[in-house]
């Protein structure tokens, strides 16, 4: 199956979904959990939040029955709410250090969340099951806000910087610039890994 | 080229972004500079080592506990229903204030011309103006007060985000070609 017959399919279950059949709905949530819960996962690093998180995506999608236009790709629109609800959660933990207006406009020097020493594990860490993970984990929690959404857009979930920016209402030169910093970080956090 | 320049270069190099003598002068430092070659490494190799990172499953169940919550906040929500569509009066936000405006000149105007029409019978034993009781409004007030009703119920105006969502959407294409 390509690219275009996801979107058909996605985008034909929502006007399904506005013209009465549940179901859809339900098959919505059943295609794109996991998608929602992997991004709130890794931005927000807690296991409860990103499912709460993730609850709360497919809520506002269920609220948007009546108002729903397919202008856009599906998961576009889905990314676009999951950064936003993503953004909530984490205001909610670490009020004022985000602006929910547009991740553009992040602190760059926000208070990363954690620590991001892997030398002393805090309880999202038994999330991960292998050193090398949460040693990535760590790292990623440390990144800006803005430049962990970049990573997670780009990285993974393999979206072009054309849809990453139109994800985090942004420029393609300040996803570029953000996925730059992003990597030198990264690289700075993960080298140590390497040459033990 | 020298190293800082080098090294400053190396994320858009590995990203793809250069093409032509910018390229290949970047490539030939890189080749002849063992500093500017090892920092080359680690970026490919921190980048790669993000794949051994995978989030836990989400939990079985998570799908029927989502259906079970929209379908009761659905239920509680019925009402908004009866609007067949909330669009024409969402889509363009701009006049949102206005219309908010309009609605609260509407209601003043509305209750000023009640207590000015009211004769004074009696020397108002009750309630102020503002207390109306509903059953005295007029056709015009009971379906204000009826679609404010409606208004606070639905869920998506609680989420004023959610409808920039909406408008980022719409944005979407003309942006992505813009920025090409
Ligand atoms: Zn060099």
């Amino acid at each position: 199956m390509d690219r275009m017959d996801f979107i058909d399919e996605d985008i034909e279950l929502m006007l399904r979904f506005q013209s009465g059949d549940e179901a859809c709905f339900e098959r919505l949530a059943e295609l794109h959990k996991d998608r929602v819960f992997n991004m709130a996962c890794r931005f927000l690093g807690d296991y409860q939040e990103a499912e709460d998180t993730t609850q709360e995506v497919f809520l506002k999608i269920y609220r948007a029955k009546n108002i729903y236009r397919p202008q856009a790709k599906f998961t576009t629109w889905l990314y676009i709410i999951c950064k936003n609800t993503c953004l909530k959660a984490l205001d909610k933990k670490h009020p004022g250090t985000v602006s929910l207006d547009g991740i553009i406009e992040l602190e760059e020097d926000a208070a990363p969340m954690q620590a991001a020493d892997p030398s002393s594990p805090s309880p999202v860490d038994s999330m991960v099951d292998s050193e090398a993970a949460s040693v990535i984990k760590a790292a990623i929690d440390s990144l800006p806000p803005s430049q962990r959404m970049a990573v997670i857009l780009c990285r993974y979930e393999r979206l072009s910087y054309e849809e990453a920016a139109a994800v985090m209402l942004c420029s393609v030169k300040a996803v570029k610039s953000m996925l730059h910093r992003a990597r030198v970080g990264l690289k700075e956090k993960l080298a140590a890994y390497f040459k033990k | 080229m020298n190293c800082k320049e080098a090294k400053e270069l190396l994320v858009p190099f590995l990203e793809g972004e250069f093409s032509g003598p910018q390229k290949e002068g970047l490539a030939a430092h890189i080749e002849a500079c063992p500093s500017c070659r090892e920092e080359k490494e680690l970026l490919v190799r921190s980048w790669q080592m993000l794949d051994n990172y995978t989030p836990p499953k989400l939990k079985d169940g998570f799908t029927a506990s989502l259906m079970r919550r929209a379908r009761s906040e659905g239920a509680a929500t019925e009402k908004t229903s009866r609007l067949p569509r909330l669009s024409f009066w969402l889509a363009p936000r701009r006049l949102l204030p206005a219309f908010a405006s309009l609605l609260v000149i509407a209601t003043a105007a509305s209750l000023f011309w009640k207590k000015e029409a009211v004769p004074e019978k009696q020397p108002a034993p009750a309630a102020p103006a503002e207390t109306v009781p509903a059953a005295d409004s007029t056709a015009a007030d009971s379906e204000i007060i009826e679609n404010l009703d409606v208004y606070e119920n639905a869920e998506m105006l609680k989420d004023l985000d959610f409808l920039s969502e909406l408008d980022a959407v719409e944005k979407m294409n003309s942006q992505a070609l813009s920025d090409r």
